[in-house]
């Protein structure tokens, strides 16, 4: 019994030891959390994100690293679970020591993240969740680098507009996604002076849409909008195909995903994505190229360009005086507020998103990164890939 | 007339896949008084398997579907000698035993995310997916084919149960497993065919609607869901009762969709189960099946 207790007791030590010894790596990394849907509906998203952090956290570590550390990426599967999203968010804060969490490509788990990020005082680096609301009011360590529903919308109704349509039905999925996309490209719209001359909802597993598109089909639109998740836009178009519902078509980002273009077949040739990767610009091409290199062909999304764009800003506002000065004395807390101030005070970031030149704008009074008209680059389905595609190839078919 | 035909089929395409999950949930629990919540995810191994056979091996649909359903047939076997069986031999609660199905579901969707990945899958249709107008109503054949395999397997189910000695002996141990056991009975081989058998249908269900809504790991969860709101509208017990509520189910989608919003016929149907509960707790046909039992 006495050689068990002194067993204990050097198995408590030796424990104890390998706890400080971990402490003690750690503190020599910069630790970034990402969090996001790895595995469930919006997987390709959240992978697709990852990879571009992935690749722009290596070049750094490659050069060195910031401040003479590495960058130590910590990686947990939320799912489409807010629940779970939500405790992987504070183990990465807590457990892990993140200095900013990576995430958000799923518009359902952001409100919990956000409040977790704010009352922790992490700054988190949004991805493609794009609910205007999530910038608008500002709260203080939340910040968004895709495009928002609204930022979507108003392209859909310039496209819409300058093809000279006048009358479009909407249909979307019933998820927040779904809704907050028609609510946004309705106002857009309207702001138009385009008629939305039906709304329909539909269930995202409903196996047979028929009675929504035979709706939207009897309202005799000029152009239909589609908002869903990427098997149910599917569906949708090989349904509007089904019931000769052929009128000009744009849908969601969802889109650029392989698994809608495979899921909808030839339904889906000749409509319209909004992407935010131009393939055209050099930069955004070599950039590709070494994703390729490191983890396979990709199609061109914009999920990957706004990680990428995303990590790149974190290790620009990491090497900021007041988060180095932080991160040199230990203090994470400190060096978390540090950085989210950086990320404001330094303002502006380039981006491998819109046109060329574009760069991601944060101030005190907007944590929303893309700005202006310039955001986008149209894309096109044709015999299941994307393509860059001319606007003006939207126009009422004959 | 024709929008009425669309609605009509519509709400039969829907209702077929939720009567087929409902009545494979009802087969289950109609010899073992368990819930089968691994029940969903034989959908999604039926689906991810004609990935993996059909396009993954290239085998002609015709080896690679029979493939699929010996998979499911196999893995629906190993749930009951593995999950259910010593956990019923334990003298288990019926809860203890269906959070023990629940640790299945979870097991074979972790496998499933290490053989196939995260992202949804394009599963490989048997039938064409390219629509055809009968009477001025168009469908696609892999639509069809959903509501005929329905029809096909309530009238198998039906023959097997009411018109031959083994589904007599499958009516008695869902009645008292004791007593059928007492009376010769093999309770336990009887319950392992229930399993066997609903995961059979559960595959069959995955390879004709994986086409439709596209393979993914995490699709049995909502089907699962759907399936047992089918079995408590209609009635647990009986995968009749079960199939009816499943039907009803999708034509009431079909029919708020069209003269509401589809945002409105969840809660509707929501609604609809919760007074049935309260006016009829054994669901709509739950009475007429279990007095014909």
């Amino acid at each position: 019994m006495r050689h068990f207790g002194k067993l204990v007791m050097v198995g408590m030590a030796a424990a104890s030891l390998a706890v400080a010894t971990g402490s003690a790596s750690a503190a020599d990394d910069i630790v970034l959390g990402y969090v996001d849907d790895l595995s469930a509906l919006v997987a390709e998203a959240g992978n697709d994100s990852l990879k571009g952090v992935k690749l722009a956290v290596s070049e750094a570590n490659a050069t060195g690293g910031v401040g003479g550390k590495k960058i130590r990426l910590v990686v947990y599967d939320g799912k489409v679970d807010t629940q779970l999203t939500s405790t992987y968010i504070s183990r990465a804060i807590e457990d892990d020591g993140a200095v900013a969490v990576f995430g958000g490509n799923v518009s359902g788990a952001i409100p919990s993240a956000m409040t977790i990020v704010n009352e922790e005082k992490v700054p988190f680096f949004s991805m493609s969740a794009a609910t205007d609301s999530f910038t608008n009011p500002v709260t203080p360590y939340f910040f968004r680098f895709g495009p928002s529903n609204s930022q979507d919308a108003a392209a859909v109704a310039q496209l819409i507009s300058e093809a000279g349509l006048k009358k479009v039905a909407i249909i979307n999925n019933s998820l927040p996604f779904g809704l907050d996309g028609s609510k946004a490209i309705t106002a857009a719209l309207k702001e138009k002076g385009v008629d939305v001359v039906i709304n329909e909802v539909y269930e995202v597993n409903s196996t047979d849409v028929s009675p929504q598109v035979v709706k939207v089909r009897d309202a005799k639109p000029e152009a239909v909008v589609v908002w869903p998740y990427p098997a149910d836009g599917g569906r949708v178009l090989r349904t509007m195909a089904q019931l000769n519902l052929n009128v000009p078509t744009v849908i969601a980002r969802v889109a650029l995903f392989d698994a809608f273009r495979e899921l909808a077949g030839k339904a889906a040739d000749g409509v319209l994505v909004p992407n935010t990767v131009d393939t055209e610009r050099p930069e955004v091409k070599a950039m590709l190229d070494k994703l390729t290199a490191e983890f396979g062909q990709r199609p061109p999304t914009m999920y990957i360009a706004m990680g990428y764009d995303g990590a790149k800003a974190a290790i620009q506002a990491l090497q900021d005086s007041k988060v180095q000065a932080a991160l040199k004395s230990d203090d994470l807390p400190a060096a978390r507020v540090a950085l989210r101030d950086a990320l404001e005070s330094i303002g502006t970031f380039s981006s491998l998103q819109g046109a060329a030149g574009n760069t991601l704008k944060f101030s005190s009074q907007s944590h929303q990164g893309l700005h202006g008209n310039n955001i986008f680059v149209w894309a096109q389905v044709q015999d299941g890939k994307l393509k860059k595609a001319d606007p003006k190839s939207f126009a009422p078919k004959n | 007339m024709q929008t009425f035909g669309i609605l009509i089929l519509s709400g039969l395409t829907n209702g077929s896949v939720y009567a087929l999950v409902g009545l494979s949930l009802a087969m289950t629990y109609g010899a073992s008084r368990v819930i089968n919540f691994a029940q969903g995810e034989f959908v999604m191994l039926g689906a991810l398997s004609t990935v993996l056979f059909v396009t993954t091996f290239s085998l002609p649909m015709v080896v690679g579907i029979p493939m699929v359903l010996i998979v499911c047939a196999t893995v629906g076997f190993l749930v009951e000698r593995l999950a259910y069986r010593p956990l019923v031999r334990r003298g288990s609660q019926p809860l203890t035993i269906m959070i023990g199905t629940l640790a299945c579901a979870s097991i074979m969707t972790g496998t499933a995310l290490l053989i196939w990945g995260p992202n949804q899958l394009f599963v490989p249709n048997a039938f064409s997916l390219e629509g055809v107008t009968i009477a001025g109503i168009t469908s696609t054949p892999q639509q069809l084919a959903i509501i005929a395999t329905f029809a096909f397997l309530m009238a198998l189910i039906w023959f097997m149960l009411y018109r031959t000695t083994f589904g007599l002996t499958i009516r008695a141990v869902g009645i008292d497993p004791a007593v059928a056991t007492l009376m010769g009975i093999r309770a336990e081989t009887i319950i392992a065919f229930s399993f066997v058998f609903s995961a059979i249908v559960g595959g069959l269900t995955g390879g004709l609607v994986g086409p439709l809504l596209g393979g993914h790991v995490s699709m049995g969860i909502m089907l699962t869901i759907k399936g047992f709101m089918a079995v408590i509208l209609g009635g647990m017990g009986s995968p009749f009762a079960a199939a009816a509520g499943g039907i009803a189910i999708g034509l009431l989608e079909a029919t708020v969709a069209f003269y509401g919003n589809s945002f409105y016929a969840e809660p509707i149907i929501f609604g609809l189960i919760l007074m049935m509960l309260i006016i009829r707790p054994t669901g709509l046909l739950g009475e007429w099946e279990a007095n014909r039992k």
